[in-house]
């Protein structure tokens, strides 16, 4: 039995860069045998890429890794197994159709080959099932048992293959509050019977409640790590979200006007689990010439909500209203007709037809309105002229408007979806993650827009996952957790109070 | 009359048997490709390529085993041009798969011109029917189950051989596996793409047999598009058939059947047009294509390539 001090795994001056981004900075961190180790962070600070790393499914730029004091050279997932190390990805590495047994024994080799040998494994699989507690039904499929279940089966694969250190990569993401304590129970006992867990997550109160020592993790550096006994939720939640707050935007402060968009009671199933909200009871109300703002950390259901709202989805339960009509059933084009403009956090994606040339860009949504379309065919002098209004008024750095988006860079494809969003009669803006990869110049310039379509009269919901842009713009500011909106703000809230209620910590 | 109608469900069932073999060949080579994940829409053009070359081998190099090794080889070639443009390069498998269908007819139609100038027919040398001893001395069975060439026995034994290796080696497991999702085979040890290679190396031979069986059981001779989209109904075969090999099998049977039928009803002139009978087999196939078998469900990572991280 190795002593619960030494070192299990150590990162040495791990650097890691992707195209354009710096993903870790130099990362120098030990996990010790035997605890429960938090990663700590906000999306991006490059918790999960660090442990890619260690699992093989990336490759550090430079830097070392040992384990058990030994370097540990050639990191690939074959290897990491070989080496005891086992992963639980948020996606499950299980095929829906096979069996729990199937799914555990598959690339096991056969004490008789060819032969499959079911019962054999059957037989080891309980073994360790019986070893660590953890019942699970061999025989069914595994589209057939819950998603908690589903976790189960994950773990139990790796245990069986050997595992002596477990990652678990924001593993309560896809549970109930219910299927998340079990959750904990769980790997409160592996971790009594000499398992290393390392658990990556973005919520405080888990954190603190799972854990033994806590790293959190920055823009791609571990700024702290320390034992849970020493620290605090406000200290994490400083240390996780503190970053220097820029000085804010000088806002004329206009009189709030009439309410312009409403969101009444919104509820979502989760299609793949029964039983979990993705969305439960969101009531918003945003009137002429108000910025609310919603804060959150990724996947809490702002891309949910965002596309209830757009009609790209529909929700289980509640109503909206827009100026007054009742438009719960309403079509997107009828949404756009009524002025709803949309700027998608996925810009390539859902923002541009990036085959497209700016100028039918320009058009997208109200290309077969007057005046681009007459009769049967739209009118090139008209939609190049109003492109070339766009690019000029917005700024959008390119050769010409016929040049297909997709030559564009990121800053100035986003300077074409928001002048074309915001140049047409609208009265209510959904906009998501405006700034996310641009540069500080365009940062500036996008903020700057949405301001002055405010200080116009426009009703501006922001949904972000930049808390620093969510004070900067906002005049309401909303906090979502887990599908609900769990407190209210605005800019004069500190910014450690938001980063817990973000984290899930709120009275 | 009992005997008369004893007599002509002999024949009808010994014909359907001998109608389906060439689908179940085809059939059980599109199973195994679509287990590891690729569509082959090339079996039509596969079949074709088989005849021809087992007519070619039997007729001119003087015996139907010749012809038959040439369309193994032929047919592993065409399943491997499948596999390698489809796993390595990537290219969409439905316009290989087609592109491979065109090229069969139009290689095989301008090659059987080359030879056939004369317009005489040339008439191959066929497989003799092996009756099975003592099984086929047992009244009616023996005749429609027991009385058949070597080929017939031998697709049987494939699909006996093909639903054991799914269901009961570690080696099927791992083949469904990369059907299934690719990316955890692939995290369990399993070699993707050396799985797909070998799935379509077999995959092309059997399409082939198919084709060869036709003309060396069956016609003797060979003509332009002699397999008149037999490749197709076996691909609807694998899907009435629920990728599963038994189920290929009575697909396989139930076109047979149908085809041998309205050749018995064309005999009997019964005064229905015969068009309308020969659209029997194709309109079964569009019924079980168009789902009324129920749902079936297609391996997940069907028709897409796998690029590993």
């Amino acid at each position: 039995m190795l002593m619960a001090e030494e070192s299990h795994i150590t990162f040495r001056n791990i650097t890691k860069t992707f195209p354009g981004v710096l993903a870790l900075r130099n990362i120098n961190l030990e996990i010790k045998h035997g605890q429960i180790h938090a990663l700590l962070g906000e999306n991006g600070a490059g918790k999960s890429t660090l442990m890619n790393i260690l699992y093989g499914l990336y490759h550090q730029d430079s830097g070392e890794i040992f384990l058990d004091g030994e370097k540990y050279a050639l990191n690939t997932p074959k290897n990491a197994t070989a080496h005891g190390i086992g992963m639980i990805h948020q996606h499950f590495m299980l095929i829906p159709n096979f069996t729990i047994l199937e799914n555990i024994m598959l690339g096991q080799t056969s004490p008789k080959p060819p032969k499959l040998e079911k019962d054999y494994f059957r037989k080891e699989i309980l073994k360790v099932s019986a070893k660590f507690g953890i019942e699970v039904d061999l025989d069914l499929l595994v589209e057939e048992v819950s998603v908690g279940m589903q976790q189960k089966v994950e773990i139990l694969k790796a245990l069986y293959k050997g595992a002596k250190l477990l990652i678990l990569d924001e593993p309560t993401s896809v549970l109930t509050p219910q299927e998340s304590q079990e959750l904990f129970k769980m790997l409160h006992d592996l971790n009594n019977k000499g398992t290393t867990i390392i658990f990556i997550s973005h919520k405080l109160n888990e954190v603190m409640q799972i854990s033994d020592t806590i790293s959190v993790l920055r823009d791609g550096e571990v700024v702290a790590t320390l034992p849970k006994s020493q620290t605090s939720q406000e200290e994490l939640s400083r240390l996780m979200v503190g970053r220097n707050v820029n000085n804010k935007y000088d806002k004329a402060s206009e009189p709030i006007g009439e309410e312009i968009f409403r969101i009444d009671n919104i509820s979502l199933h989760d299609p793949h689990n029964k039983g979990r909200f993705l969305l439960k009871d969101i009531s918003i109300q945003i009137s002429k010439g108000e910025i609310v703002g919603i804060a959150g950390v990724d996947q809490n259901g702002q891309e949910e909500l965002a596309e209830i709202i757009c009609a790209l989805r529909a929700a289980t339960f509640g109503n909206l209203y827009m100026c007054r009509h009742d438009v719960t059933n309403s079509t997107t084009r009828q949404l756009i007709e009524l002025g709803l403009s949309f700027i998608p956090s996925d810009r390539r994606n859902q923002g541009l037809v990036m085959d497209f040339s700016i100028a039918e860009n320009t058009i997208l949504e109200t290309h077969y309105q007057k005046p681009f379309t007459r009769g049967f065919s739209l009118q090139p002098q008209v939609i190049s002229d109003y492109a070339e209004m766009i690019v000029k008024e917005y700024d959008v750095r390119t050769p010409s408007i016929n040049v297909p988006v997709k030559n564009l860079s990121g800053g100035n494809q986003q300077k074409v979806i928001i002048g074309r969003e915001l140049s047409r009669n609208t009265r209510f803006l959904l906009v998501m993650q405006p700034t996310m990869g641009l540069d500080v110049g365009a940062i500036e310039f996008v903020h700057q827009r949405l301001l002055k379509a405010r200080q116009g009269g426009m009703a501006i919901l922001m949904i972000s996952t930049d808390l620093e842009e969510v004070r900067k713009l906002s005049d309401r500011i909303l906090v979502m957790y887990e599908g609900k909106i769990i407190g209210q703000a605005d800019s004069t809230t500190s910014i450690e109070k938001i980063g817990m209620m973000m984290a899930g910590f709120f009275q | 009359m009992e005997a008369f109608l004893m007599g002509t469900a002999v024949t009808w069932l010994a014909m359907a048997i001998r109608m389906s073999i060439p689908l179940l060949y085809a059939g059980l080579g599109g199973l195994v490709s679509q287990k590891a994940g690729i569509y082959n829409f090339g079996l039509e053009g596969m079949m074709l390529c088989g005849a021809f070359f087992a007519y070619y081998g039997s007729y001119y190099l003087g015996s139907p085993w010749l012809g038959l090794i040439l369309a193994v080889i032929v047919g592993a070639l065409l399943g491997l041009l499948l596999g390698f443009t489809s796993i390595s390069l990537r290219v969409s498998q439905v316009v290989i798969g087609l592109g491979i269908g065109i090229l069969g007819l139009g290689l095989t139609s301008y090659l059987y011109r080359l030879l056939d100038q004369s317009g005489a027919a040339h008439v191959s040398t066929l497989f003799p029917i092996i009756p099975i001893p003592l099984l086929s001395g047992i009244p009616f069975f023996g005749e429609v189950f027991f009385s058949h060439n070597f080929m017939v026995y031998v697709c049987f034994g494939l699909v006996i051989l093909i639903s054991w290796f799914f269901n009961h080696t570690t080696q099927g497991l791992n083949f469904k596996a990369v059907g299934e999702n690719p990316q955890v085979a692939d995290s369990a040890g399993v070699d993707i793409i050396r799985y797909r290679y070998i799935a379509m190396l077999i995959s092309g031979i059997l399409a082939s047999l198919g084709g060869a069986f036709l003309t060396l059981t069956q016609t003797a001779l060979f003509i332009e598009n002699l397999t008149a989209g037999r490749g197709w109904i076996a691909l609807a075969a694998v899907i009435l058939g629920k990728y599963n090999a038994w189920g290929v099998l009575l697909a396989c049977f139930l076109f047979g059947a149908a085809d041998a039928a309205q050749m018995q009803i064309q005999v009997m002139s019964l005064g229905i047009p015969y068009q309308f009978l020969l659209m029997i087999p194709y309109i079964m196939a569009m019924l079980a294509m168009s789902g009324v078998v129920g749902k079936v469900r297609a391996p997940a990572a069907m028709g897409k390539p796998y690029i590993k991280q």
